[in-house]
């Protein structure tokens, strides 16, 4: 009887799912006594119900694994793998998610040996938060590198999903750096910034449905305006104005220091176009730079160290934590404040960031200098803006912790570390409850788990928002060929 | 029966004749492929062994890596899936004898088609013109920073048109368009060109609306790339990866040809009117055709050939497999006075312990350039530069060079070697995995990966390893900024936190000795025997000779150190045949030249 066709295809169908199925694990389980190794480290953390599926790879010797998310009411994800690698079904895991605020949810993994037989390892236990975490985080996406750079991105990635885009790419606009993006009220109004440098240089506002390009550099400026920091309001954004220069150890396992030469706070007036030094007394004698408004927008916090020299010794710069008392009305300041005395402990501090609910100010804190990334001691503490004490927090590593961003909902920190190779940053993000204790970090979904293995470049500057910048690249490419608004200099 | 035999003697004779009319086809045939044939041995042997720097610098250029990430983040414009055929084929440049088959190939198909063109468009065989064009890829080939690519997406475009022409009718080629620009950039313009010129020749009004559907087709596909997926400018869409870098900057004479190509169409319509004797003897004329590529790949070659880039490269090629005394020999042997290759050549005298005995053996810039680079981010120095601080222990500085050419110009094979080989020495075990992993996914340096995979995090391994063993070992220790716009200055860093330094000691002393600072050497020459010196290096014992007579400086003590009587009879030779020339530097030179040119005496003179 001769066969048709069909049936063969059939019969190569089934095979070939035969042979691509591991199988389930039967009754007859071994058990391990530890958990199973795997990469992301996705065991024991506190994830946002609206998180894009946290797929990972089992890093231990199989022929065949098996896992199985389940949750209190034994609903359950089942994924089998021959190669350890685990992509979870995005739908089913929004489901679950969105069904265990609150909850936890278990995941079992099991693996096959080489005979067939089956081992399961203890189970994973992960906390699904009631609150959600904001839906994008803004960030630079470069090489981790020293001087030159080629390639630079601003993306903006969806924390839902995987999907990614970039706001600009240096490649359209003749090479030039693109840096220090912001938003104001983590993107719940449509205020953005970002700085570009070279050819096409200024800062660039965006306003809902187009950017403004504006140069902030008056005649009247030493330096330009570098880190900036919307006022609440939306009316103002606050800069430091820094002569930064960079250096290159050459033998250290650092491998690059960047310091001020000097610096200083200015203040723009968006709707009057106009800079102004932000004139805190005595601020001559001082460097001052990362400012940071509080969410009442009434304080200013800021960086501030002693004024250096020509000659001075890099690694004895050490900068406190200051505030001043801002009158919108008047735009001008108090008496600076100390708030935290960084350099008594000898450490420096950077990146103040305030939470949007006024709760906690979270710093970078290092031993030396304003430029943490490159530190491997840089670490995170959080200071109770009740009490005014600092913590250390139990997010950090033994690596670069540095560089952190608060959702709108004050419940989530994204920040940059350099824990995975000390290199390259990745993005780490950490519940924090009402008491400010931080929970196990966890590292950015990828859809492709090994991509953090194989990926050079580093992730820098992330910023949670729930603005989605809708501008495309090729109009932010038009404005730049445009000319700037110049920024007027008021003395205030 | 005699009509049977006569039978039988026509069907031999016939048989005969088909025999003989097979023959002269085969040899009618062999005699058309003939040229070709001649064209493509002549440029076989060209680019295998006369300019095989010309595939030794391009498979340097960039790194084809065999992995999903590289393929997608080489397909993300129109144009560079070309330049990704173009690094894949460069990558077999390794064997400078396969790359010299890719290029030949590639031009003798280029040669190959527009006879076919010609052929199919004119009616008549061509081979004369195919090969004139053929002769101008071939030049265009021999500048080393025109890049495989250029003459490829030519080829392709070639390929196309005549298929469209022969075989893909009404408006495909219109459809497929958007397809092929986005394949092959800007040089889909070629064809369109090409594809415009030869539906005008057929004046008819349908072939009008034809045309104007392929134009009004391209820009739409432009504009929507441009206003919605890319947003790159439209100049940048137009013409990318057509640009006057790649192409060795020849543009000047690479945009004529490309013009001349594009008007194929035109030009095959011409007819050309043979004189009526040569036209009536047209088999002789035929014999000749195998002598047109002689000649043209011989005088072209002749013309073209650049025997100092050979010898720069060659010198290059040494330096990168390490074969120092090689290299100082073939310099010996190549006298030259380029930059970069004395550089690279102090780099092997100190890798074998004779910098101060054989610097001025090889020229030398007074102002320490051929000792040490200065930083450069756009030129050639970036690729170069970090060897200096590899050899002399700074292994930060000799990383962070590796690290910005990759930053600036892309993954390549001996700066990811570099990044592999510093991480290693430093321990960074983790990041060096990360460019392991990429030099494993190629296809010629993927042993080499293995072999750096094995030391990971294995100190034991890395330590005793010959190479990166000895280099963990001489890495400084102390901490300072590096000032790469004075590398001296490193240099001096260097030796004040260990003064035992003995190869950055050298490289000090050579720098001294090239800007005559005499003190500087006498202080130098002081510390040798602290340094475990057993005898003064040859330039040294020179230049302690100078000492001696010196009024800025005094010959200090050398211990146990004793200079070489030899030494000291050729200095008095020196300054006797000075005087000789009646204590003139201008009559003494060639002289001084001949005789002492490798002294560090005759550089004090005339330097």
């Amino acid at each position: 009887m001769k066969l048709s066709s069909k049936y063969y295809l059939n019969l190569i169908i089934l095979v070939a799912a035969l042979t691509s199925c591991t199988g389930k694990p039967g009754d007859d389980i071994a058990e391990a006594d530890r958990t199973a190794s795997i990469d992301p480290d996705y065991t024991g953390i506190t994830i946002p119900f609206n998180i894009a599926p946290m797929n990972f790879k089992i890093t231990e010797v199989g022929s065949g694994f098996f896992v199985r998310f389940s949750d209190s009411k034994e609903k359950k994800i089942e994924i089998s793998s021959k190669n350890g690698i685990i992509i979870i079904p995005e739908g089913k895991w929004k489901k679950m998610l969105q069904e265990n605020k609150g909850k936890e949810i278990n995941v079992e993994i099991y693996l096959k040996n080489k005979k067939g037989s089956w081992s399961k390892f203890k189970n994973i236990t992960n906390n699904v938060a009631a609150e959600p975490v904001d839906p994008f985080i803004t960030y630079r996406l470069l090489y981790p590198g020293y001087e030159s750079w080629k390639e630079i991105y601003i993306r903006q990635r969806s924390l839902e999903s995987f999907q990614e885009r970039s706001i600009i790419e240096n490649s359209l606009v003749e090479e030039n750096c693109l840096n220090c993006h912001s938003y104001n009220n983590n993107g719940s109004s449509e205020n953005f910034l970002f700085h570009m440098r070279g050819s096409l240089g200024g800062t660039y506002f965006y306003s809902g449905s187009d950017f403004k390009k504006v140069n902030l550099k008056t005649k009247e400026m030493k330096n330009g305006a570098v880190y900036p920091r919307w006022h609440p309001s939306g009316k103002f954004v606050a800069f430091s104005s820094n002569k930064i220069v960079q250096q290159f150890h050459s033998a250290l396992n650092k491998k690059v220091e960047v310091s001020d030469l000097e610096s200083s706070l200015v203040l723009y007036d968006i709707d009057r176009n106009e800079m102004m030094n932000i004139n805190i007394p005595d601020n001559e004698q001082y460097m001052d730079t990362y400012p940071e408004w509080s969410p009442d927008g009434r304080y200013l916090y800021f960086c501030r160290a002693p004024r250096v020299g020509e000659v001075f010794e890099y690694d004895s710069v050490r900068y406190d934590l200051y505030r001043v008392l801002f009158d919108p009305a008047t735009r001008k300041t108090g008496k600076a404040e100390l708030v935290y005395s960084a350099s008594s402990l000898r450490k420096s501090i950077s990146f103040p960031r305030i939470s949007p609910d006024g709760r906690f100010l979270v710093v970078t804190l290092h031993n030396y200098g304003c430029f943490p990334i490159w530190h491997k001691e840089a670490d995170l503490h959080i200071i109770d803006l009740q009490t005014l004490t600092p913590s250390y927090m139990a997010l950090n590593s033994d690596f670069t912790d540095s560089y952190h961003s608060w959702s709108s909902n004050s419940r989530w920190l994204v920040f940059s570390s350099k824990r995975i190779d000390g290199l390259t940053a990745r993005f780490f993000i950490s519940f924090i409850d009402e008491k400010g204790n931080s929970a196990k970090a966890f590292i950015l979904p990828q859809k492709d788990p090994e991509f953090y293995q194989r990926f050079i470049k580093s992730f820098n500057l992330p910023e949670f928002s729930a603005l989605k910048v809708k501008v495309n690249p090729g109009k932010i490419r038009k404005r730049a060929e445009g000319d700037a608004l110049q920024a007027k200099w008021v003395e205030n | 029966m005699p009509c049977r035999r006569n039978g039988l003697r026509i069907n031999r004779q016939i048989k005969i004749k088909q025999i003989m009319t097979k023959d002269k086809t085969i040899m009618r045939s062999v005699i058309s492929f003939l040229p070709y044939l001649i064209f493509f041995t002549g440029c076989f042997l060209f680019y295998g062994f006369f300019a095989d720097y010309v595939e030794f610098y391009q498979e340097k250029l960039a790194l084809f890596v065999f992995s999903h990430d590289y393929l997608i983040s080489n397909i993300k414009q129109p144009g560079s899936l070309l330049l990704y055929l173009g690094r894949f084929l460069t990558t077999f440049f390794y064997y400078p004898l396969a790359g010299a088959f890719i290029i030949s190939l590639i031009i003798c198909l280029i040669i190959f088609l527009i006879s076919k063109i010609i052929s199919y468009l004119s009616g008549k065989e061509s081979i004369f013109i195919p090969l004139i064009f053929g002769t101008l890829f071939f030049i265009l080939q021999t500048n080393y920073q025109y890049l495989l690519f250029n003459n490829l997406g030519m080829l392709l475009q070639l390929v196309f048109f005549y298929l469209t022409t022969r075989y893909l009718k009404g408006y495909f080629p219109v459809i497929i368009f958007p397809l092929w620009y986005w394949i092959t950039g800007g040089f889909a313009w070629i064809f369109v060109l090409m594809y415009t010129f030869f539906i005008a020749l057929k004046a008819t009004k349908k072939e009008w609306i034809r045309i104007i559907s392929l134009f009004v087709v391209s820009f739409l596909f432009i504009y929507v790339l441009k206003q919605f997926f890319l947003f790159q400018s439209f100049n940048t869409l137009l013409i990318f990866p057509l640009s006057g870098e790649d192409t060795g900057s020849q543009l000047t004479f690479y945009l004529p040809v490309i013009a001349l190509i594009a008007l194929l169409p035109f030009s095959c319509k011409i007819k050309i009117r043979l004189p009526g004797w040569l036209g009536n003897h047209d088999k002789i004329v035929r014999s000749f055709y195998p002598v047109i590529p002689v000649l043209l790949i011989s005088i072209s070659s002749f013309i073209c050939f650049d025997r100092v880039l050979k010898e720069y490269f060659y010198s290059e090629k040494l330096f990168y497999r390490e074969n120092y005394d090689d290299l100082t020999r073939y310099i010996t042997k190549h006298p030259t006075t380029n930059r970069l290759t004395i550089f690279l050549n102090n780099i092997a005298l100190s890798e074998t312990g004779r910098l101060n005995d054989l610097l001025f053996q090889f020229p030398q810039s007074p102002d320490g350039q051929t000792l040490f680079l200065k930083w450069e981010m756009y030129g050639e120095v970036l690729r170069r530069g970090g060897y200096f601080y590899y050899t002399t222990g700074m292994i930060n500085e000799a990383h962070r060079w590796a690290y910005e050419n990759m930053v600036m110009k892309g993954i390549t094979p001996e700066g990811l070697k570099m990044l592999v080989k510093t991480e290693i020495i430093n321990g960074d075990y983790k990041v060096a995995l990360k460019y392991i992993s990429i030099l494993k996914n190629t296809l010629f340096y993927r042993d080499e990966a293995k072999e750096y995979e094995k030391l990971l995090y294995d100190d034991n391994a890395v330590e005793s390893h010959p190479e990166l063993g000895v280099k963990r070992k001489e890495r400084i220790g102390h901490d300072f900024f590096s000032i790469t716009d004075d590398p001296y200055v490193n240099i001096q860093r260097v030796l004040y936190f260990d003064s035992l330094n003995r190869k950055v000691f050298e490289y000090k002393l050579a720098y001294l000795m090239l800007i005559k600072d005499y003190k500087g050497i006498a202080a130098g020459l002081a510390r040798l025997e602290s340094l475990g010196y057993k005898k003064i290096p040859v330039n040294l014992e020179e230049a302690a000779m100078v000492c001696r007579i010196s009024d800025s400086a005094t010959l200090p003590d050398l211990g146990n150190l004793k200079i070489n009587p030899q030494t000291e009879a050729r200095f008095n030779m020196f300054l006797q045949t000075f005087q000789s020339y009646g204590n003139s530097l201008k009559t003494a030179e060639p002289i001084l030249r001949q005789k002492f040119g490798n002294t560090f005496w005759y550089w004090a003179f005339y330097h």
